[in-house]
């Protein structure tokens, strides 16, 4: 009889995990992780990474004065085009804004105002909308009652013209913006919550626990709670790419970040009569990263709603 | 005492001048007894023949539409253009002259400024048919709650319907600026609201459907975005020249623009900004410029302590942070002009700030960042926000970078035009706290002094300054019935305010229009439309004509 050594066990379900998690990372959506972290690297180290400030002007040198107004002296040069147009600039790539700013350090400051608000934003949404939730799956009976009647009254607003609306009540404003996220979005964790808690509640382990005499407060936080996790993180993937498009549509209808913050959607709006005057990429290049911000979400979301889902999983 | 009354005499032939008009004279027979003072009223030019209205004109407005600018009763500004459409005033400024005939065929001041008279023309109608008669004005005067309400009634003793077409004001002393008010521009007392209708309807249901007797007639709106009139052929002076008149609100330049472009507006306003440059090169758009008022800014609650601008060197500091010829330049192509008063120059009795009268306000930033070190702000400071009237954003952003650059750092509070219009209709107390610099203009006719009445005194429905030194000066201008010391004094308060910075004064706007083809006269005359002395907006519309 062959014998097993000490530890054993532990060795093999280490193994094994090892190899799960490998085979997950294998089928981890890479493009997006990858374009995620980029971003997000991005987001922080803006202040590194950035050639200028997201505020001020790029100082212009006496000859771009001369070229651009005839006077040796002024305080930016405005519409200096991008790198592959004649008269660009090899300190300003993607050239700049109307107010001489440099288009590519306020792009890696967007990034930080738009993950900030739509990670912070989509982080209150859930913590509202999973306690919301939970108290309702759980306590049942007028709490249920009250609590997802509000849900679904909540959930017929149309998102966008709620969040105008609160925009316009709050006043733009960055902190104000990730209130009016939270505000939006905290019903759609907590009607799918309070799904999740109707089963888990009937579960054995629950059953023995109030059996046991755990207080209702102490099975919501160490039970259902960590058990609602996996919903609430697919959910909050999700509803990340939809605080980004919110943000940037509030921004660009003057109710969301004010000026002269750069917010990719504000950026959107400032430039829109720069379309008609040929100089499209002022107004693509922060399309494209609420487009590249929003899809990688959205594509994690997915990956992570299979992954957490058995049944899912095991198709 | 004969000295006295030379003096008066004499200022008031240098301010009103000889009260001879154009065109048809006035019924002569008087209504006052005794002396009166000479007024300078234009006749209104009535058209014998009465043409067809024919076509539509489509107007791109830039800013949103509120209906309570259709409503005289509430007037707070930005409504002229709307009041020039569907309503009337006894007199009101047309191109013939500031003071012009309108529902009234003859004005009386007496000599003492004691009582004022008006004599309506015959016939007149609302747009309903029913007849317009003393008892609307009377009406209409008791009713107003817009713009000077409580001054204008207080001063008044009583209102005299003599008859149908008689009215007399008897006020309870002498009231020199009567006229000024009452001329459809400085409130909007002036313009007639049918009684009958505004009761039957009340205050919401006449923002929703309002009728007067204007040379338009209501059609519909949507609220905020657009309002239809059309032509009432009735109309007293003559039968509009257009059919419709449908006004929108266009917020976007570039959507302004693309409207001209194509052929979806036929007028378009607010036209400086980035795509001016195009305006100008395109042949197909006739464009002027319309030098209205000056951009200014103003500090809500300055004169609180815990205000950064309650020190004089903060809101020198601003005014020299501004790179005005820049500004100018990129906002204008250069056609505005950096300026030193914060009043209209076409404004009677305004001091020009061209260097002639008030200096340029000069551009000095190392000066700038020197006077906030000196008033305890070396590292600069940060203000709660810089509230620009929309749609001028960019040009806020560009002022906002300026102040920037020396140190004081702020955000940017984007309202829409209904909002920002009330909000400032309020003066200081439309702005809470006191760390807010707002972006003004004021395109108002009328004389200088009855911006200094609204914004510059402590009693001032929409004030902004309340200092012991103006005050004293404007007591003075209001105890006095000598108009060459009024003017005097007008003037020093002006000074003093531009020379403590109360008011930054920034540049002279060009309110650049932009009409299509489709616009009749053709070529340069179409800019005749503009000919009314500091209107920003091209009324009276009934002398609009397009191609059909």
């Amino acid at each position: 009889m062959a014998t097993i050594p000490i530890g054993a066990d532990r060795t093999i379900a280490t193994r094994r995990a090892a190899r799960r998690g490998l085979r997950a990372l294998r089928q981890a959506p890479l493009i997006p992780l990858v374009i995620l972290a980029v971003l997000v690297s991005v987001a922080i180290l803006a202040p590194v990474l950035a050639p200028h400030g997201r505020l001020d002007p790029v100082k212009p040198t006496q000859e771009r004065c001369l070229a651009k107004y005839g006077t040796p002296d002024c305080p930016y040069v405005d519409n200096v085009p991008p790198f592959w147009s004649r008269g660009s600039r090899l300190e300003t790539p993607l050239g700049t804004d109307f107010l001489g700013r440099d288009v590519l350090s306020r792009l890696m400051y967007g990034a930080r105002i738009s993950l900030i608000v739509a990670l912070t934003g989509a982080l209150f949404a859930g913590a509202i909308g999973t306690v919301l939730g939970v108290l309702a799956g759980y306590m049942g009976r007028w709490w249920d009652e009250i609590i997802m009647r509000i849900t679904d009254a909540w959930l017929t607003l149309p998102s966008l013209v709620f969040a105008i609306l609160l925009s316009s009540v709050r006043g733009p404003g960055l902190w104000n913006v990730v209130l009016i996220l939270a505000l939006v979005f905290w019903s759609r964790y907590s009607r799918a919550v309070r799904g999740e808690v109707l089963s888990i509640r009937e579960r054995d382990f629950v059953k023995l626990a109030e059996i046991n005499g755990i207080g209702k407060l102490t099975i919501m936080w160490r039970h259902l709670i960590p058990n609602v996790m996996n919903t609430v993180m697919v959910l909050f993937s999700l509803q990340v790419g939809v605080a980004v498009i919110i943000e940037a549509s509030l921004s660009f209808l003057g109710v969301g970040v004010p000026p002269p913050e750069p917010s990719w959607g504000l950026m959107m709006a400032q430039e829109r009569e720069s379309l008609m005057e040929g100089r499209w990429w002022l107004e693509i290049f922060p399309g494209i990263c609420i487009t590249l911000l929003v899809l990688s979400a959205n594509m994690l979301g997915d990956w992570l709603r299979v992954r957490l889902d058995p049944q899912l999983r095991n198709r | 005492m004969l000295k006295k009354a030379f003096a008066i005499l004499s200022g008031l032939t240098l301010t009103c001048g000889v009260a001879w008009g154009q065109g048809v004279p006035s019924t002569s027979r008087p209504i006052l007894s005794g002396p009166l003072a000479k007024l300078d009223i234009k006749d209104a030019q009535v058209e014998a023949g009465r043409g067809t209205p024919k076509g539509g004109l489509r107007i791109g407005l830039h800013f949103g539409i509120d209906p309570g600018w259709f409503d005289p009763l509430g007037y707070h500004g930005a409504a002229l253009q709307f009041f020039y459409l569907m309503h009337d005033a006894l007199i009101k400024p047309m191109p013939q002259g500031e003071f012009t005939y309108g529902l009234a065929e003859r004005a009386e001041m007496s000599a003492d400024y004691r009582r004022a008279a008006f004599r309506l023309r015959p016939g007149l109608k609302f747009q309903d048919g029913h007849p317009l008669t003393t008892a609307d004005v009377k009406w209409t005067y008791e009713n107003y709650r817009g713009l000077n309400f409580k001054y204008l009634q207080e001063k008044v003793e009583n209102i005299q319907v003599v008859d149908d077409r008689t009215i007399i004001f008897h006020f309870k002393g002498p009231f020199v600026d009567f006229l000024d008010l009452y001329n459809g521009s400085g409130s909007g007392i002036g313009w007639i609201v049918p009684r009958h209708y505004y009761e039957q309807v009340g205050k919401d249901g006449f923002k929703a459907r309002p009728m007067g007797a204007g040379p338009f007639k209501f059609v519909s709106q949507e609220v905020g975005v657009q309002v239809s009139v059309e032509a009432w052929d009735q109309y007293w002076r003559r039968a509009p020249g257009v059919k419709t008149i449908n006004v929108r609100a266009i917020r976007d330049l570039a959507a302004r623009m693309a409207g001209l472009e194509t052929g979806e507006l036929d007028l378009a306003y607010g036209m400086t900004g980035k795509l001016l440059q195009r305006v100008m090169a395109d042949p197909k758009l006739r464009w002027d410029r319309n030098y209205t008022s000056p951009w200014h800014l103003v500090f809500p609650g300055y004169n609180e302590p815990t205000s950064p601008f309650h020190d004089r060197r903060v809101r020198q500091a601003v005014s020299l942070a501004i790179n005005r010829s820049f500004l100018v330049k990129q906002e204008t192509q250069g056609i505005g002009k950096p300026w030193g008063n914060w009043i209209s120059l076409e404004t009677r009795d305004a001091l020009r700030g061209d260097g002639t009268e008030l200096p340029v306000p000069p551009y000095d930033p190392a000066r700038a960042k020197q006077l906030l070190a000196e008033a305890g702000y070396p590292n600069g400071f940060d203000f709660d926000w810089y509230v620009p009237f929309a749609p001028y954003f960019d040009m806020a952003e560009r002022i906002l970078t300026d102040l920037r650059a020396v140190g004081m750092r702020s955000k940017m509070q984007m309202l829409d035009a209904p909002v920002y219009m009330a909000q400032t209709s309020k003066g200081r107390k439309g702005f809470p706290g006191n760390r807010t610099i707002v972006q003004r203009i004021d395109p108002r006719p009328g004389g200088a002094k009855e911006l200094i009445r609204l914004y510059a005194v402590c009693a001032g429905q929409a004030s902004y300054i309340c200092e012991p030194r103006i005050e004293a000066l404007w007591a003075r201008h209001e105890a006095s019935i000598d108009v060459a010391e009024r003017d005097r004094l007008s003037k020093e308060i002006q000074r003093a305010i531009v020379e403590s910075y109360y008011l930054v004064p920034v540049y002279l706007q060009p309110f650049v229009h932009a009409v299509t083809q489709k616009v009749l006269p053709e070529g340069e005359a179409v800019h005749r439309y503009w000919d009314t002395l500091n209107a920003p907006f091209p009324w009276p519309w009934e002398v609009w004509e397009v191609k059909s």
